[in-house]
């Protein structure tokens, strides 16, 4: 069976557009929305710097293993993906609270949503993503390029 | 065609050519299965998306539709259970879980005056609810017999705890400086000048004034007793009372007061009994 993976420049210009988007997604809009909330009172816990780096390395494993999507080592960037988002999301359970607060004219409100279980609920995509991984591993591992031709069929 | 610029495992190709890796279904059953869950992740994330954003728009749709007047029904032992009715206007797809609303009333430098809740309840969802919140009031308590006839300031704490759209637990709290309008406010008495009764007792004018500053209609009956300095009883008397929310009320009425007796420098002991409440109130110096 033939196969025709693109090339390195295509792959890594298509992972340079990826990395952005993704970045754009994970970094750079939670950053904005979480500046947003802090300047109207919100009270949010989660550290910027979590956000900052945990999105910075989901981005990275992504972007890289799109890239390497013809090789080896795609499975296993797979599975490092899947991790570090579930790393990342178990740790953002910690802070998974946003607190709002009022007053004046005598009165005070406090309002705080928790998210806890909604970030559980998120879990199931990385964790899918994790067995999706393992299997891609498995098959590179019992079956090494077979996959190739369905991945990258000949135009 | 085989094309794998760059691909370390270029020179390893030849079973491709020859078919050597051969397209079994077998040879694919980790790849498809790889695929599968892909999907799945792929329609899971747009699921919760579309969840999520479903959930931010039915909760911007929640709205509190106030509170319906005070109401209540006595209950053994001089306690009130005053009701109301808080009205949730809940649109949206989804239902407000474990739903609980706490109330707390402390008469500043002086004590809790009521503690209420509603019962646990779920608000389904486009819905409109209404949620009684109850509490118990002592009205036999120094603490109530106060506010009675003294306008003051209260503080007053509610809180609502509710899981909404399944997964998102809420918490709202309402801390609030309420005014207290004292129901019988300004309590006074007055007697007038005797005259002469039946076998020796003495016939008194007794005028019993008050403003309502309270929310609730007052309509009842007064009854009062007359004592001495002595304390001791010199005669009783019983005025109907009407007065609405902001109504001065202003009512005489003639008592009988026994031989002997007098009233001057003693006091006015006087009970309001409504189809709502019965309260006793504090005692009203003599002029």
């Amino acid at each position: 069976m033939d196969y025709s993976p693109p090339s390195y420049p295509f792959r890594i210009v298509i992972g340079v557009i990826l990395f952005v988007l993704l970045l754009a997604v994970l970094v750079i809009l939670p950053l904005w929305l979480l500046g947003i909330v802090g300047q109207h009172d919100v009270g949010y816990g989660v550290p910027s710097v979590l956000v900052l780096y945990g999105g910075l390395a989901i981005v990275v494993l992504n972007t890289l293993a799109w890239v390497a999507k013809a090789e080896r080592i795609y499975g296993p960037l797979c599975i490092a993906a899947s991790l570090v988002s579930l790393g990342y999301l178990l740790t953002l359970m910690q802070y998974a609270s946003i607190q709002y607060s009022t007053s004046g004219g005598g009165t005070a409100i406090t309002a705080a949503v928790s998210y806890g279980d909604f970030i559980k609920l998120l879990c199931i995509v990385p964790a899918i993503g994790l067995v999706s991984g393992l299997f891609m591993t498995l098959q590179d591992l019992f079956h090494p390029k077979a996959r190739l031709p369905k991945d990258f069929p000949v135009k | 065609m085989v094309r794998l610029a760059g691909h370390p495992e270029e020179e390893m190709t030849g079973p491709s050519r020859q078919g050597g890796y051969g397209q079994s279904a077998g040879s694919l059953a980790f790849y498809k299965a790889s695929k599968a869950f892909g999907w799945l992740s792929i329609i899971v994330s747009i699921g919760i998306a579309i969840f999520l954003v479903t959930v931010a728009y039915s909760a911007s749709g929640i709205r509190y539709d106030g509170v319906s007047p005070l109401g209540g029904s006595s209950v053994p032992g001089n306690v009130v259970d005053f009701t109301v009715t808080v009205t949730l206007s809940n649109p949206g797809y989804y239902s407000m879980d474990n739903f609980h609303l706490g109330l707390r009333v402390v008469y500043p430098q002086h004590g809790l005056l009521a503690v209420g809740s509603s019962a646990a309840t779920s608000l389904s969802a486009e819905s409109t609810q209404y949620v009684p919140v109850s509490f118990p009031v002592n009205m036999a308590s120094p603490l109530v017999r106060g506010l009675l006839t003294n306008d003051s300031k209260l503080s007053m704490s509610a809180w609502v705890n509710t899981t909404y759209g399944y997964f998102f637990p809420v918490e709202v709290a309402v801390a609030e400086n309420i005014s207290w309008g004292a129901p019988f406010y300004g309590l006074s008495v007055e007697t007038g000048t005797p005259t002469v009764g039946p076998n020796g007792t003495a016939i008194v004018p007794v005028t019993i004034a008050f403003s309502n500053h309270s929310p609730l209609p007052l309509i009842g009956s007064l009854s009062f007793a007359v004592l001495s300095a002595a304390d001791a009883t010199c005669g009783s008397g019983n005025l109907n009372v009407t007065a609405l929310p902001t109504e001065h009320f202003d009512s005489t009425t003639d008592v009988t007061i026994s031989g002997g007796c007098q009233p001057q420098g003693g006091q006015v002991v006087a009970t309001y009994t409504s189809s709502l409440l019965t309260a006793t109130l504090p005692p009203i110096q003599v002029p």
